[in-house]
């Protein structure tokens, strides 16, 4: 569709990486933040595994708004990267989120601490911490939730409602979800394998994302630094089933995204795959890549680097994108970590495994596929050189 | 000009606005297929979008949707799952993990509202969940026109729903002195775009007017003035007076010089956050053309984080 809309400022915590840059060489290594878990009860624990950040001091002294402070962290590094950290205007934030501050929910029920309701979504924390932030929108939007509010952000920047928008996703793990998700896997997961034959299910991760979107115009008139373009992002729903991703939709999910970027499906070179390691997911998605880019399916890169950063749930779309800019700048490819044997879906695909790749990405297709059958595809291009 | 965005269809099922009325009888309003695991805030917020839609003729015996890939979700909720978190907390804690029940585990995710009306009434465009506090129903129905003007659909279910159980009243009564009560309802309003519209002959009356958001006191006064601009306010739909905070920014309000008639819902129906904004638009968008005339005002938030937000209702000359 266009090319005016410009990623200027990155950043992103993760269970491998303080930092951007300190996670896209951990992710690089292939370092996993795969580790018992620490904050939770024993007896809550079938699988006792995560990739939790390590952050609470003793590890098994939990506290609330951790998701709330990483959030608050991203938003201003991103600002700092773009340039902006100094500035006296106020934009909007969108926030994506698939739990919210639903951790601190649980702390305050069964463990009696405070909490008070602007504590369940993200607005407080945020125009507290960040000069620069304007209204605050929380999606909860399971886990595509942050790729929804790029989404959005993209038609805010078209709309001309505003020049600059703050997007970002956050997710600290629950004990609930944790649980939840464990019940589900068919077995007691010891590590998240995206594509392979014997992953075991879906293991959570934990951090934040942000970026900011700009329009071209804006950016050059202020000399900023460009990490990338937004060339689209393309959204539906499955309407089919709560839990159980539909092949035809998330296509069409990719199919939009390319619509509106203004591509063809053989100009990608890299996929930042949704890969969450379960027997669902992973066979839909190469399923769907499959119809969606035919003989040319394997002429480009795919890696899910949610085998070393867990599921961060609704930050993650976000995570995806901020990487595959990373990958464009540093010309590397993150291995997905875990994955030995294909599942036979996946055999056509060029899998990034056992370490980076080498290679000069331009453009890339980052997946986000969330409970509900929410499907969120972006579409992000390198700066020109 | 941007694209004119209707409401084509309107309705609520909130029980403290009829109090005589029998509890809602779920099964016999939706049929008991796929109901058996919803949760309450799910299954009011169907009961709203399936009236809603009928009311704009989209939904009949004889028909379903007519353009799945055309129609959007927003639903503007806060309370949704807290009973899920809750409850799943008790049992893990209670009984270990074998506690758990596999079958919470699509209740878990707040977006079970939105992607149940999603399921239900085949939509298929944009699904979103916007939890943003006590000015999100407002910001929904902002989002839906976006939506539309974006052409990322052609109709939008703009739904607010909350619900009060013993885990909510616990967390929004608190400390808070102010405190209401949660409110528990639901309300939906249909979006549509005009040349949709046009084109299956309906003219509705109301449609979406200018909106404004003050971040703190400092722009009250211009978010006010930004509104009645347009001409006379004749209804007036306010967030919860019963808190200083409130009533101190809605002071803002008596510069424009208007004096329009004044409606509190939280007065009747509770702590409303994200229900509110939605429900304001259903309820005047029955008054808007009718007791009122032309134009109405809808404003939530101010509070507990939320951005002061309003919206205006009109009926275009």
């Amino acid at each position: 569709m266009s090319r005016d809309q410009v990623i200027t400022g990155t950043a992103m915590r993760t269970a491998v990486g303080r930092t951007r840059d300190e996670t896209f060489e951990a992710l690089c290594r292939g370092h996993s933040g795969l580790a018992p878990l620490v904050a939770f009860p024993e007896a809550s624990l079938k699988s006792r595994h995560g990739y939790e950040i390590l952050d609470r001091e003793p590890p098994d002294h939990d506290r609330t708004g951790r998701a709330s402070e990483w959030l608050v962290e991203v938003i201003s590094a991103a600002l700092g990267d773009a340039g902006l950290d100094g500035a006296s205007e106020q934009w909007p934030v969108l926030v994506g989120t698939g739990l919210r501050e639903s951790r601190s929910v649980e702390l305050w029920w069964r463990e009696g601490f405070a909490l008070v309701p602007a504590q369940t979504d993200f607005a407080g924390a945020v125009r507290a911490g960040v000069r620069q932030a304007g209204q605050v929108h929380t999606f909860t939007n399971a886990c595509s939730a942050s790729s929804f509010a790029l989404g959005l952000a993209e038609d805010i920047l078209a709309s001309g409602e505003s020049e600059i928008v703050i997007v970002a996703g956050a997710d600290a793990i629950t004990e609930t979800m944790h649980g939840l998700a464990d019940r589900a896997n068919p077995a007691t997961s010891s590590a998240l394998r995206p594509f392979d034959t014997d992953r075991q299910g879906v293991l959570l991760g934990e951090g934040a994302a942000a970026l900011v979107l700009e329009s071209r115009a804006h950016a050059e008139r202020r000399g900023a630094r460009v990490r990338g373009v937004l060339r689209g992002v393309g959204l539906n729903c499955d309407a089919g089933h709560e839990t159980a991703p539909d092949r035809e939709q998330v296509g069409r999910a990719m199919r939009m995204s390319h619509e509106r970027a203004g591509i063809r499906a053989e100009e990608i070179d890299l996929v930042l795959a949704h890969g969450t390691g379960t027997a669902l997911n992973d066979d839909n998605e190469a399923n769907a890549l499959s119809d969606v880019f035919g003989e040319h399916v394997g002429h480009f890169l795919v890696t899910a680097t949610k085998s070393m950063t867990g599921h961060t749930s609704g930050a993650s779309g976000l995570m995806g994108v901020i990487t595959a800019l990373a990958c464009f700048e540093h010309r590397r490819v993150p291995p997905t970590v875990g994955l030995d044997n294909p599942l036979a879906a996946a055999r056509n695909l060029d899998l990034v495994t056992e370490s980076a790749r080498q290679c000069a990405p331009r453009l890339a297709q980052v997946d986000a596929f969330g409970f509900g059958g929410v499907n969120a595809v972006a579409i992000v291009e390198a700066p020109k050189p | 000009m941007s694209r004119r965005v209707w409401v084509a269809g309107a309705s609520q099922v909130c029980p403290a606005l009829t109090p005589d009325a029998e509890p809602v009888d779920f099964k016999a309003e939706l049929g008991r297929k796929g109901l058996r695991y919803k949760d309450e805030a799910t299954k009011l917020a169907l009961c709203a979008t399936r009236d809603a839609l009928e009311a704009a003729g989209l939904w009949t015996a004889a028909a379903d949707n007519p353009d799945p890939d055309g129609l959007a979700v927003i639903v503007a909720s806060n309370t949704g799952n807290i009973d899920t978190i809750c409850k799943c907390m008790d049992e893990l804690r209670d009984e270990g993990h074998r506690g758990l029940s596999p079958l919470d585990l699509p209740n878990a995710s707040s977006n079970i509202i939105s992607s149940s009306i999603a399921i239900r009434f085949g939509a298929r465009s944009v699904n979103l969940l916007v939890s943003s506090g006590s000015a999100s129903g407002i910001d929904a129905l902002v989002w839906g026109a976006r939506l539309i003007r974006a052409r990322r659909a052609r109709r939008v279910l703009v739904v607010g729903v909350e619900v009060r159980n013993r885990y909510t009243e616990r967390l929004l009564g608190g400390d808070d002195a102010a405190a209401l009560p949660p409110a528990h309802g639901a309300a939906c309003v249909v979006l549509e775009d005009d040349e949709v519209a046009q084109a299956r002959s309906v003219r509705p009356r109301v449609a979406l007017g200018t909106h404004a958001v003050s971040l703190d006191e400092r722009s009250d006064l211009a978010h006010f003035a930004s509104l009645a601009d347009g001409g006379r306010i004749q209804g007036w739909w306010t967030p919860p007076r019963a808190r200083p905070e409130v009533r101190r920014r809605l002071e803002a309000f008596e510069a424009t010089g208007q004096t329009p008639e004044i409606v509190d819902l939280s007065a009747r129906i509770g702590e409303p956050l994200g229900l509110l904004g939605v429900l304001q638009a259903a309820a005047a968008t029955h008054s808007v053309g009718d007791v009122w005339q032309t134009r109405a005002l809808l404003t939530a938030g101010g509070y507990w984080s939320g951005a002061l937000t309003s919206l205006l209702l009109e009926e275009p000359a």
